[in-house]
Formats: structure tokens, C-alpha cells, sequence
């Protein structure tokens, strides 16, 4: 088993490595904040906008793609 | 016999030394200088001996048995050294008494004292030492009126502990990183990492962490147009940052359209006092933030500026330049340049006062101009020799005075804040001329109590952006905060993880082999990552450069640590290598591709080899689907891609580098690019390509 987005070794907790791990921590911590900041926002809007945004993260753009392939 | 450390600075001791020109006969290997006291002086050329292993074979592990050697016996190139070794081998036996004149820093003293023990066979070095900060005349006559007896020397015996460990943490690792890589079947490729290079790949891959992991998180701003008396001013809400948009709207809801009341109008002049003159660093960074030099380019021009007797010796850590500098001699030589005239006037009717700064240096005092004018500038030495003398100037001027106009309004219970700062006299900023000191629109005088109204108000979204990658500005200053390296060796180390691919453009973006590199070293090397074990070292060789600590035990326990550090990563060579090989791999692919393919869809310019004949070349990676897009690319020196394309025809620009220190210069891929076409007629192609 590799990460599924870059092929590096996956962590013990995931099926993602230790980079994107962390992002895909980084990113549902930030849909909480989100949630708060607008008042409620559904989650695949919330991918649709990071993505779209200049300051996302590469990898956090990376773990947003693949989360939306595996629906 | 004199030790001089370069050619140039010989001639210059040679000059300050003799009566007329006449007094001096030179030769290649030394001159000659005739005055009531005989010199006869011999230059290096920087560092002449350097270690190497005493077995020469690779494959003999760790490398710790290390002797000086000819610099010559290491670089076949510089058969140059052989002759000069020569020279101070033969002319120091009949000298009555040898001085070293090299810089006055760890650096000089190391290659002095190495001269005289290997190139001159003294076993325990006993000679006269010259101190300077400038090649003026003045000074080095002073200086050899004032020769300092030595028999000891806990500068150079740093230095040799410096060279010592630096060499085995870098020789060692790097073989064991570049031999993981052949084990493990990747092919030769040259990797290194020492106990510098490792901090400072570390800082750019903690950045680099952050900033790929980075989610914007929104907030928001509210900005009002406030109108009083027929005029308006801006002005922000006094929280800065709403955390949700329900708060925000409320906010232009509950003020927009109202009055509010001025509940603070202030005027407050405050004064900015001069900086104070340049250390290397404070030069390093201000020449990147103002004329766009590198660090390490800089060091390079202030070396040349130094060597002209036109400025002070730059690796300083000193922002201070004591009245013995003679300021006076030095304003009155400045009031003759046109460019300094009348800053200099004007310096030499106040008080001689100039502004110090916090940090000293035993050696040397901060980089000043020396009032010699420098020859043979081109336009950024001449924009660095501005810059120094420029700050120079400035140290003596009076403080600028700013005024902050602030006014507070209220209205509904919300506080809004306006302010603007004008300067009211620049003072040395009119000298120093790097800053803006324009007009601001300024605020329209409102008084405490009066009624403003609140005509318009924006509610604007507002995202967190990821900490800023590093520049060798910021790395540089990351590296000076930690104390890691020196002062001279700092840009050097940047420049070399550049070189290596871990690092990839302008704005520090770590690579593939990078984060592999850091990721290896993590895991089974982490003292080599770790900011404490090499400030801990550098603590020592201050301690041994002070005469407080004792070079040989600060050497072996450098030497443990790294026994213990190759040791792990021994037990774990293959996985090592493995993971380097598909780094260097996907790194190389990444350095290869220039840009989007300007003539198809979704194709991409990449450098290609040709098979045949051997040549680099542009081609399209859509080549298999018909586009025939390619450039020819010079065949000589480095290439790499930037990140702008041609604005003329939107191809690839690359940067070429040559050797020999040649500047690197852009060039549009696109043969038949317009601007090309234009310059063709007018110019030489050499200084098109320029």
C-alpha cells in the first residue's frame, strides 16, 4: 500500500502519508471553521472553494481532489 | 617577509609601504619594496593549502585522518599555487622577520598561519601580525608602525577546527548520501548535506510544510467612507479581524448611513533616527531589498570594493565606526565626488556625531567608505559602493521627524480608526534616498466632538494567506537569528543547496529531493537537522577564538556525534538510496520543464538531449500528437527555468548560468521572439543575450 495521491509510505492512522495526512487534518479542521464562519456551508462547496482559492496548499488541493473522487 | 592574502592587497601594502613607485620591483610570485625597512611581499591567493584525506581512496570509511595539502594537489587547475608555495618557501628563510598581513579575521589568520607551518615548514608559529580594516595607506602604514608579536593563535586555531569538522560532517554524510544512491542502483549524482547545509535545508522544509498544508480560513474587514465638511477620509472597523460574516454584516448595518461623533483627534510628531552603519548582514539584506542583489553576489562586490581600498573590510559584524577611522579625512575625500557633495557638507558642519548601533566586533568596525573612489565599477558595484556610502552618510545626519495623524469616530457603539503618518522633515532619509518620502493624502482636519458621516460602508471577505516562502534575504537573516555559520559563509551555503536541486527558484520551494534529503536525514541522521548541535558547535569554536577552550576536544566530540550519525544511516544505506533515487529522478523531470507549450493544447516545453547528436534542445512533450514546437538552447553553462514567460511572445525564458562568474542572463526560448528580431540590428549577439 502507497499514499493514493503521491505514492509515498501511508501512516499507521491513514491511508494517506504523513504529508497528506496532515492535510486532510488541516482541512476538516478548517471546514469546522468554516461551518462557524458562514454560518453552515455543505461540505462539497467548501472543497469547490478551497480549491478555487490562491493561498490553498498544494497538498491540501491534492487531498480535496481525492476526496471528492471517493465521493 | 610579508604574508599578504591576495595579489591586489599586496600591491596595496606594497604602495603604502614604499617611498615613490620607484622603491617597488615586482614579479608574479613577489614584490619587492625598498624603504628604511626592507619588505619583501608575498601574496596568496586566498587559501593555498586545504584538507584532504590522508588516504585518498573513496572507498575508505569514515574519512577522519585529514591533512592541509597544496591547494594544487586537490584542483589540477591551480598549478599557479605550486610557484607561490615556492616563493614562500624560499624567501622565508632568509627573512629577519616574517609578518602576517592577511585579513584580520579567522579566515586570514588560518591561511597565514597555515602558510607559514606548511609552505614555510615552522612547526610552532611565532611572527609579527598586522591589524587593519582598510587597504588605505594610511592605515597599513599605521598598522606596520604597530606590528603585534604573536605566539599564539586561537583565531586561526578556530578556523582550523571549523575546516576540520565542517570537512568530516561533509565528506562523510555526502559520500554516504551519494553512495546509498549507487547501492541502491540510482546512478551517480552529487548530493550533500553537512552540519550548516542541514539547519538550513530544515528551516526551508518546515516553511515549505506549512505552506502546503496551509487552509484559508476567512474573516472579514469593514471599511467606512466617512464625509466631513464636503470631504472624505477611510477608515477601518476597530477590530480588524470579524471571525464570522453574520457579525460583519451587522456591523454596515447598524452604521451606514449615520452620523458618528470624532472621539480622538491626535497629531504626533515622533523622530526615526539615522540607521546605524552597515555589518555584512544589515549590507546583505538591504542590498537584496533595494537593488536586488543576492547575498552572496554582494559579499563578492563588497571583496572587490575592499580590495580597491574603497571601503572597509565587509565581514564585520560591527554596526559601530570609532572616531579613529578618522571621519573628517573621510567626509572631506566624499565632498569631491558630485554624487556625495553635499551630504557630505553638510556631515562635516554638524557634530561628527554619527549614530552606532548595538553590535561590535573586536576586529574590525562596520563597512565604511574609505573616501579612495573605486575604478572599473560596473553598474551594481557602483549602485553597492552608493549603498554603503550612502549609510555612511546617513549616520551623521539628524533624525527624520514623522507626524501620525490618528482619529477615532464613533457611532452606535461601533469605533472606527483612520491614520496616516507624513513626513514633516526627512533628515537622513533625503540622504539615504532608498525610501519613499512622499506626500500622503493626508486626513482633513477634524477636531474632537464633530458630527461625520457614515455615507458608505464595505463589508470585505478576507482569507488567511500561508506564511511567505523563504528568499535568500529571509534565509539568510533565519540563518544570522540562529547563529548558524559565519558571517562569511553563510550566502556560500545557500548558494550550495541551490546548486544541489534541493531548492527550486526565486522563492525557495523545497523539491522533491529536498524533502527526500530532509526526510532521510530525519529519520536516521536528525543531529545533522537539529539548529542546537550546530550552534552548540559554534559556541565552541567562539570559545576556542577567545582562548577559553581547547581545539582538540571540541574536535572529537564532533567527531562522536558524527561516528553515531553514520552509523544509522549505514544500518539503512539501500532504503536510503532507493528514496533519493526516485526523488533525483522526479526532480530532474521537474528542472526539465520550462513551461506551458505556447504552440498546442495541454503540452509542455520541456529540455530534451538529443540521442544523436548530443546537443540540448526545446521540444514539446506533445511531440507524439504532431506539435513540432522547438528552440535551439546554448550549449555551454547552466540553464534553468524561470517562472515568467516572454511578455513579448509568451514563451519560456530560462536563466543561463556560465562559470568563471559570469552573470546570468534571461533568454526568450522562442528563436523567432519579436524583441530578438528588433536587437538583431542594432546589437551584437553577445549583448543581446545580455
Amino acid at each position: 500500500m502507497t499514499c493514493p495521491i503521491c505514492g509515498r509510505e501511508p501512516v499507521q492512522t491513514s491511508e494517506l502519508c504523513s504529508y497528506h495526512a496532515r492535510a486532510e487534518r488541516n482541512l476538516l479542521k478548517g471546514y469546522e471553521k468554516w461551518k462557524v464562519a458562514y454560518g453552515g456551508i455543505v461540505w462539497t462547496t467548501y472543497l469547490d472553494r478551497i480549491e478555487s482559492l490562491e493561498g490553498t496548499g498544494q497538498w491540501i488541493r491534492e487531498v480535496a481532489v481525492y476526496l471528492r473522487s471517493k465521493g | 617577509m610579508v604574508v599578504a592574502e591576495k595579489p591586489d592587497a599586496a600591491r596595496r601594502i606594497a604602495a603604502a609601504l614604499s617611498g615613490s613607485s620607484a622603491d617597488i620591483e615586482s614579479c608574479p610570485e613577489f614584490i619587492v619594496c625598498r624603504g628604511k625597512t626592507n619588505y619583501v611581499i608575498v601574496p596568496a591567493v586566498g587559501h593555498v593549502f586545504a584538507l584532504a584525506p590522508s588516504y585518498p581512496k573513496r572507498d575508505v570509511h569514515p574519512v577522519l585522518d585529514l591533512r592541509w595539502v597544496p591547494l594544487s594537489s586537490i584542483d589540477k587547475k591551480r598549478k599557479d599555487i605550486d610557484r607561490r608555495i615556492q616563493a614562500f618557501r624560499s624567501l622565508c628563510g632568509r627573512a629577519s622577520k616574517l609578518v602576517i598581513a592577511c585579513d584580520f579575521d579567522t579566515e586570514g589568520d588560518t591561511i597565514g598561519y597555515n602558510i607559514l607551518k606548511h609552505a614555510c615548514g615552522i612547526e610552532r608559529v611565532k611572527a609579527f601580525r598586522a591589524r587593519f580594516s582598510t587597504l588605505t595607506d594610511e592605515e597599513l602604514r599605521e598598522s606596520f608602525a604597530k606590528l603585534v608579536w604573536q605566539e599564539s593563535w586561537p583565531m586561526a586555531e578556530a578556523g582550523l577546527t571549523r575546516h576540520f569538522l565542517d570537512f568530516v560532517w561533509g565528506v562523510n554524510l555526502s559520500r554516504a548520501l551519494t553512495e546509498s544512491l549507487l547501492t541502491a542502483g540510482g546512478g551517480y549524482a552529487t548530493l550533500s548535506i553537512g552540519r550548516v547545509q542541514g539547519p538550513t535545508l530544515s528551516y526551508v522544509f518546515d516553511r515549505e510544510l506549512e505552506v502546503r498544508t496551509h487552509v484559508p480560513i476567512p474573516f472579514w474587514r469593514v471599511r467606512a467612507t466617512l464625509d466631513v465638511d464636503g470631504r472624505s477620509f477611510s477608515a477601518d472597523y476597530s477590530i480588524h479581524r470579524i471571525d464570522t460574516e453574520v457579525k460583519a454584516a451587522a456591523v454596515k448595518h447598524e452604521v451606514e448611513g449615520r452620523d458618528g461623533v470624532v472621539t480622538e483627534a491626535e497629531r504626533k510628531a515622533f523622530a526615526v533616527p539615522p540607521p546605524p552603519p552597515f555589518n555584512l548582514g544589515d549590507l546583505q539584506h538591504e542590498a537584496f531589498r533595494t537593488i536586488g542583489l543576492s547575498p552572496s553576489r554582494t559579499l563578492v562586490i563588497a571583496e572587490k570594493l575592499y580590495l580597491q581600498a574603497a571601503i572597509s573590510y565587509p565581514r564585520t559584524s560591527s554596526q559601530q565606526i570609532p572616531s579613529s577611522i578618522g571621519y573628517e579625512r573621510i567626509l572631506k575625500a566624499l565632498s569631491n565626488s558630485p554624487v556625495f557633495r553635499s551630504a557630505a557638507l553638510s556631515a562635516l558642519g554638524g557634530s561628527l556625531n554619527p549614530v552606532q548601533g548595538q553590535k561590535s566586533d573586536s576586529a574590525h568596525p562596520a563597512i565604511f567608505p574609505t573616501g579612495q573612489e573605486p575604478h572599473d565599477l560596473d553598474v551594481k558595484e557602483r549602485e553597492l559602493y552608493e549603498l554603503i556610502t550612502r549609510r555612511f552618510l546617513s549616520s551623521f545626519s539628524v533624525p527624520a521627524i514623522k507626524e501620525r495623524h490618528a482619529v477615532r469616530v464613533e457611532c452606535g457603539g461601533h469605533e472606527f480608526h483612520a491614520s496616516t503618518i507624513d513626513i514633516k522633515s526627512p533628515g537622513w532619509m533625503a540622504i539615504w534616498g532608498y525610501e519613499d518620502t512622499g506626500e500622503n493624502q493626508g486626513l482633513p482636519p477634524v477636531r474632537m466632538g464633530e458630527a461625520v458621516n457614515f455615507r458608505n460602508v464595505d463589508v470585505i471577505e478576507s482569507f488567511d494567506l500561508p506564511p511567505s516562502r523563504y528568499n535568500q534575504n529571509t534565509l539568510l537573516q533565519a540563518m544570522e537569528d540562529d547563529n548558524i555559520g559565519t558571517k562569511a559563509t553563510r550566502a556560500e551555503v545557500i548558494s550550495t543547496v541551490l546548486e544541489r536541486g534541493y531548492i527550486i527558484g526565486g522563492s525557495m520551494e523545497l523539491s522533491e529531493l529536498g524533502f527526500t534529503v530532509v526526510e532521510c536525514m530525519s529519520k536516521y541522521s536528525p543531529d545533522i537537522l537539529s539548529t542546537e548541535m550546530t550552534k552548540s558547535i559554534e559556541r565552541e569554536l567562539d570559545e576556542i577564538e577567545r582562548g577559553s577552550r581547547d581545539p582538540d576536544s571540541v574536535s572529537v566530540a564532533g567527531v562522536e556525534q558524527l561516528l553515531s550519525c553514520l552509523r544509522l544511516l549505514g544500518k539503512n544505506l539501500t532504503d536510503v538510496g532507493s528514496a533519493l533515487s526516485r526523488a533525483n529522478v522526479r526532480t530532474s523531470q521537474a528542472k526539465a520543464v520550462l513551461g506551458p507549450c505556447p504552440s498546442c493544447d495541454g503540452g509542455k516545453l520541456i529540455m530534451i538531449r538529443s540521442r544523436r547528436t548530443g546537443k540540448r534542445f526545446v521540444g514539446c512533450t506533445n511531440y507524439s500528437k504532431g506539435c513540432r514546437a522547438s528552440a535551439p538552447l546554448p550549449q555551454k553553462g547552466l540553464v534553468r527555468a524561470t517562472s515568467r514567460p516572454c511578455e513579448s511572445c509568451g514563451w519560456p525564458v530560462v536563466m543561463v548560468s556560465m562559470a568563471h562568474g559570469r552573470k546570468p542572463w534571461r533568454l526568450c526560448v522562442n528563436p523567432n521572439c519579436p524583441t530578438k528580431k528588433a536587437s538583431t540590428h542594432e546589437t551584437p549577439p553577445k549583448e543581446v543575450s545580455r
